[in-house]
């Protein structure tokens, strides 16, 4: 079925929304962070979102000179690049349309206020983000790791003779 | 030393079925209070007693008598509030399935069908098989610049490819944050239920006592009697009868809403299997690139393969070059050739065709479930008319479970 449509004829190509650069990106946490550092200094958002949006925010831009690593196209790749253009945004947006007095003291889901609320979603995003950045630097990781193993071989104390050694050799 | 064992392409999965549930049988109202949530046994003394004392308090009052109209009242004002509520939800939910039906992943217009099409023919130029133009690319062998130039097709299709897999997930995304707000809906509509079905509870133990109580008037005070019968015990089965049809459009806008979820839960399903069979035949051609060309095909889709891949690929383009003699046989026959990404390929066709078959299913059932939501909801626009003629929404009476949102 799948071959059958070769014959048919080639709709206009799709115009797909375009993948934003990493520098876009940056320039929107950027954005972000400026907002939420405002509206912080003026005590219209709760400290505990703040430190929330500058922590995921840190994250993402530790992340983003890395998606290369990730691989474009990826899930995670993909993840990260949401949660910068929509996620983020979004879960801020809807609590910032909320009156604040309202939203920090009134029960909404579960007995949760929306700052709760808020603040469950925050902590999946950073969650989230940790998860993504350990994945996108295990190698330089690794590479660490092994560098320093090799550094141990070499110069470390096995390098000597380890319980052999006499001692008073140039190192 | 033991021989490198060259990467294996993923092993052929189960072929991928998606079945769009069937569409919901109508609702017999008689069946509604059986199939609505339960009136919680800890309500039921509560309710008792709100239907008692309205009784007692109806019977002390001379019939007639404004006092009497006034207590008679609350029958045909009771739960109205919730009826209507209901009955306005079940207007608007319609939209709902209509909207999946037209604007959702399942219609061609969608971002999702669309992307689907434009990763087909994506992936139609890249086939081995040559959709396009020669049949047998690798027909003639040694491949040569024939190849290098297949090969190059990867490289240049890379962002197009990115751009299409970012769009199927951020379809995904679409399709799961309209669930969310599905069940959002599914809740509200369960909270409905319940407090119809609480009120249904009423209406059959008032009818109940109320037909114990006028038998017993009917030789001591038949004028009393008739007033209760014409007046009470008329509207409590009036209400009754409006309370189970309402009930019954609601427990069919449920399942409707369940259907739409459950299309969307397996139209994520497809487009997931859609992208992994994408990447995966990105990774085969990678592999068979370097094994039979020795040439690198670099694709940013599958960087994340990261060093086990290209370990593999090393290992397997050295294996090649170690036997020096007749290379391009070797490669050809080598564990990794073309056989393999024809049948990487294949499986993407074959993704693409069961979200296709499901399609169709889908729609079909989605239709059907339209139909007869709109005939359920119709029944419930003919309550909303005869309310509209009298504005009773302030209206409360001593037979009102109170808590419900006005």
């Amino acid at each position: 079925m799948g071959r059958a449509r070769e014959s048919a004829p080639a709709p206009a190509p799709l115009d797909l929304p375009r993948v934003p650069t990493g520098d876009e990106l940056l320039a929107q946490l950027d954005a972000i962070d400026a907002d939420i550092a405002d509206k912080a200094r003026t005590d219209r958002v709760s400290g505990v979102v703040a430190v929330r949006v500058h922590g995921i925010c840190g994250t993402a831009r530790d992340i983003i000179p890395r998606l290369n690593q990730l691989g474009g196209g990826t899930r995670d790749a993909h993840s990260v690049m949401s949660t910068v253009t929509s996620y983020l945004p979004e879960a801020l947006g809807t609590y910032f349309r909320l009156p604040r007095t309202y939203a920090d003291s009134r029960p909404v889901a579960g007995g949760k206020t929306s700052l709760m609320v808020l603040v469950d979603q925050l902590d999946l995003l950073s969650v989230t983000m940790d998860k993504i950045l350990d994945a996108a630097t295990r190698r330089d990781v690794q590479a660490l790791v092994a560098h320093g193993q090799f550094l141990a071989d070499k110069f470390g104390q096995g390098s000597t003779g380890g319980a052999l050694d006499v001692g008073g050799g140039t190192p | 030393m033991t021989e490198p064992t060259p990467l294996r392409p993923p092993a052929a999965e189960a072929t991928l079925t998606l079945t769009a549930p069937e569409p919901p049988k109508a609702v017999a109202t008689t069946q509604a209070p059986k199939i609505a949530p339960p009136v919680d046994a800890a309500a039921l003394p509560g309710l008792d007693a709100k239907v008692d004392a309205y009784l007692d308090a109806l019977l002390k009052q001379a019939p007639n008598s404004p006092s009497f109209a006034a207590k008679a009242n609350d029958v045909r004002t009771m739960g109205d509030a919730d009826i209507r509520r209901a009955a306005e939800t079940s207007n608007t939910l319609l939209k709902s399935p209509v909207k999946a039906l037209q604007e959702g992943g399942l219609s061609e217009g969608s971002t999702i069908g669309r992307t689907l099409i434009e990763l087909r023919r994506t992936v139609e130029d890249l086939d081995p098989a040559g959709a396009r133009g020669s049949k047998k690319i690798f027909g003639i062998l040694p491949f040569g610049d024939k190849m290098e130039d297949y090969f190059r097709k990867y490289q240049s299709a890379q962002g197009h490819l990115d751009a299409i897999l970012n769009a199927l997930y951020s379809g995904q995304d679409e399709l799961r944050k309209d669930n969310a707000a599905l069940n959002q809906e599914k809740q509200n509509l369960w909270e409905a239920m319940g407090r119809l079905n609480q009120y249904v509870y009423i209406a059959e133990r008032l009818d109940a006592r109320l037909a114990a109580g006028i038998a017993e008037l009917q030789t001591a005070d038949p004028d009393k009697a008739k007033a209760m019968q014409q007046d009470v015990q008329f509207y409590v089965r009036q209400k009754h009868q409006d309370l189970l049809t309402q009930l019954a459009v609601s427990i069919q806008n449920y399942l409707a809403i369940d259907v739409v979820i459950k299309n969307n839960i397996e139209l994520i399903k497809g487009v997931d299997r859609a992208s992994t069979t994408t990447v995966s035949a990105l990774r085969t051609a990678v592999i068979v690139a370097q094994a039979l060309g020795n040439q690198k095909l670099v694709l940013d889709q599958i960087t994340a393969l990261n060093t086990t891949t290209s370990d593999m690929i090393q290992r397997t383009s050295e294996m090649l070059r170690d036997n020096s003699v007749q290379i391009q046989e070797q490669a050809a026959s080598a564990t990794i050739g073309l056989p393999q990404l024809q049948a990487a390929f294949q499986n993407i066709y074959a993704t693409m065709d069961a979200i296709d078959q499901f399609k169709i299913q889908a729609l079909d059932t989605m239709a059907t479930t339209i139909g007869t939501l709109e005939t359920e909801v119709e029944k419930s626009r003919e309550y909303l008319d005869r309310v509209k003629q009298r504005d009773e929404r302030v209206a409360t009476g001593s037979l009102d479970i109170g808590d419900g949102r006005r």
